[in-house]
C-alpha cells in the first residue's frame, strides 16, 4: 500500500490542516474498497483517481496560481509598458553616468547590462507581488460588486488621455527621483573640495518619501494609460497624491536646508537669505501651478465625461 | 468535434450530478457504495468527481454525515439533511418542468 500512502499524502498535503485527517480515512477506505472488490491493482486504481493535485483542488484546496484570470490581462499591459520603459531609462542614466565618469566603453557596457537586469528584475518583482496580492485580496470584493449596466464605459470619449501623454508621464515620473540621485553624486564627484551638494544633515526618509511618492505618480499615469479616460477615482486619487506631494514639499523646503550650506558658501558665496527665500518661494510655487493644472485637467475630464453620459 | 461533443456531454451530466446524488442518499450511503449505486443506474460518476462534491454538499448543509468505524474498515456515510431533503424536493420539480419542456421542444414538428 505504499503507492496508496503517497497518493493520499499528496492529496491532503494541498488542504486545509482541518480536513486532512479525514479526508484521508475516506480516500484510503474507498482505494481499498475498489481493491478488494475486483481484480485491478493499485496503481490502475489511483490512476482512475487522478492527478493528485487536480483532486487537491476539487477538495478545495488552495488556488495554486499567482495571479488568475481575472487580473492576468492587466498584469501583461503593465509589465509590456513599465519593463522597457523602466529598463531603457536606467539604461541611458548608466550610460550618461559611464560617460561623464569616463570609464572605458567595455566597463559602461556592463555596467549597462547588469542595470538594466537588476531594473528589470525589480519591475517583474514588484508588479507580480502586487497583482499577486491584489488576486488574493481584491478578486472575491470584485465578485462581490453587483455590475449595473450604468458601470458600462462611455462610447463616446474613448480615449481622452493620449496614450503617449501617460507613458510619458509616467517615464518622468520615475525620472524625476533618479534625477534627483543620480545629478548631485555626479556633482559631488566632480567638486574638488569633495564638499556635498545636499545637506547631509538630512535624514535619508526625505529620500525614500520622495522616491514612494514619485513611484505612485508613475503607477498613477499607468493607471491613466489602461483607463484611457478621466473617471471619479482617478480624479480623486490624482487629488490626494498631489495633496501629498505638495505637503511634502513644503515641510521640505521649509523645515530645513535641503542644499548643504557648506556647499552653497563655497559654490555661490553672494547668496543672500532673500535670494535663498526667493528660490524657494518659486519652487513652491511652479510645484503648486503644475498640480493646479494637472488636477484641473483631471476635473474638467470627468466632469465633461458625466455630461457627455447624461 | 468529438471533443465539442464530449465536452457539452459531460457539461449536461454535471448538471444533473447534485440532483441524482439527492436521489440515490434518500438513503445513508458511504462514498464506494454510493459509486457503484450510480454506475448500476447508469448515472456513472469519477470517484474524483464524487468525493469533493460529497464534501462540498455536505459544508454547504444539503448533507449529513457519521463514521461507521464498526465494519472492516471504516466508512463515512453520508445522509440528506432537512434542507437537503427540501432541496430534493426543489430539484425534482424543476427538473421534471425542464425535461418536459426539452421533450416538447425536441419533439416538435415543423
Amino acid at each position: 500500500m505504499e503507492l496508496t500512502d503517497r497518493y493520499i499524502h499528496a492529496v491532503t498535503r494541498q488542504l486545509p490542516a482541518a480536513q486532512r485527517d479525514d479526508v484521508a480515512r475516506e480516500l484510503r477506505a474507498t482505494i481499498e474498497d475498489t481493491l478488494s472488490e475486483g481484480d485491478v491493482d493499485e496503481s490502475a486504481v489511483l490512476q482512475q483517481l487522478g492527478d493528485p493535485s487536480i483532486l487537491a483542488q476539487r477538495y478545495g484546496a488552495k488556488q495554486t496560481y499567482l495571479i488568475g484570470p481575472d487580473y492576468f490581462p492587466e498584469y501583461r499591459t503593465v509589465l509590456k509598458v513599465l519593463l522597457p520603459a523602466v529598463v531603457a531609462l536606467f539604461a541611458i542614466l548608466s550610460v550618461i553616468d559611464g560617460w561623464s565618469a569616463e570609464r572605458d566603453t567595455g566597463d559602461v557596457l556592463l555596467d549597462v547590462l547588469k542595470t538594466s537586469l537588476v531594473a528589470a528584475g525589480q519591475v517583474v518583482f514588484w508588479t507580480t507581488l502586487g497583482f499577486a496580492i491584489a488576486e488574493r485580496t481584491g478578486s472575491q470584493a470584485l465578485a462581490a460588486t453587483s455590475w449595473s449596466p450604468q458601470d458600462l464605459p462611455a462610447a463616446e470619449p474613448a480615449r481622452q488621455i493620449g496614450k503617449f501623454d501617460a507613458l510619458a508621464g509616467a517615464a518622468m515620473a520615475l525620472f524625476v527621483p533618479i534625477a534627483v540621485i543620480v545629478v548631485p553624486r555626479r556633482l559631488d564627484r566632480l567638486h574638488p573640495d569633495g564638499i556635498q551638494f545636499f545637506n547631509p544633515d538630512l535624514s535619508t526618509w526625505w529620500l525614500f518619501g520622495l522616491i514612494g511618492i514619485f513611484v505612485l505618480f508613475a503607477l498613477h499615469q499607468i493607471w491613466q494609460y489602461t483607463v484611457g479616460r478621466w473617471t471619479t477615482p482617478l480624479m480623486t486619487s490624482l487629488i490626494v497624491l498631489n495633496g501629498i506631494w505638495l505637503t511634502y514639499l513644503l515641510a521640505l523646503l521649509l523645515g530645513q536646508d535641503v542644499v548643504n550650506p557648506a556647499w552653497l558658501a563655497h559654490e555661490v558665496p553672494d547668496m543672500t537669505e532673500q535670494v535663498k527665500r526667493w528660490i524657494i518661494g518659486s519652487v513652491l510655487a511652479t510645484a503648486v501651478i503644475i498640480t493646479v493644472i494637472e488636477v484641473a485637467e483631471a476635473v474638467r475630464g470627468n466632469q465633461r465625461l458625466d455630461s457627455a453620459e447624461r | 468535434m468529438k471533443e465539442l461533443l464530449d465536452n457539452q456531454l459531460l457539461e449536461m451530466r454535471r448538471g444533473t450530478l447534485v440532483l441524482a446524488v439527492l436521489r440515490c442518499l434518500h438513503e445513508p450511503m458511504y462514498g464506494y457504495a454510493l459509486l457503484r449505486h450510480m454506475e448500476e443506474r447508469q448515472v456513472p460518476v469519477d470517484a474524483s468527481t464524487l468525493y469533493p462534491l460529497l464534501r462540498r454538499l455536505e459544508s454547504q448543509g444539503w448533507l449529513q454525515s457519521d463514521w461507521d468505524t464498526s465494519g472492516s474498515r471504516p466508512r463515512k456515510y453520508y445522509r440528506l439533511s432537512q434542507s437537503g431533503e427540501r432541496a430534493l424536493q426543489q430539484l425534482t420539480t424543476e427538473w421534471k418542468q425542464l425535461s418536459a419542456s426539452m421533450t416538447r421542444l425536441l419533439e416538435e414538428n415543423d
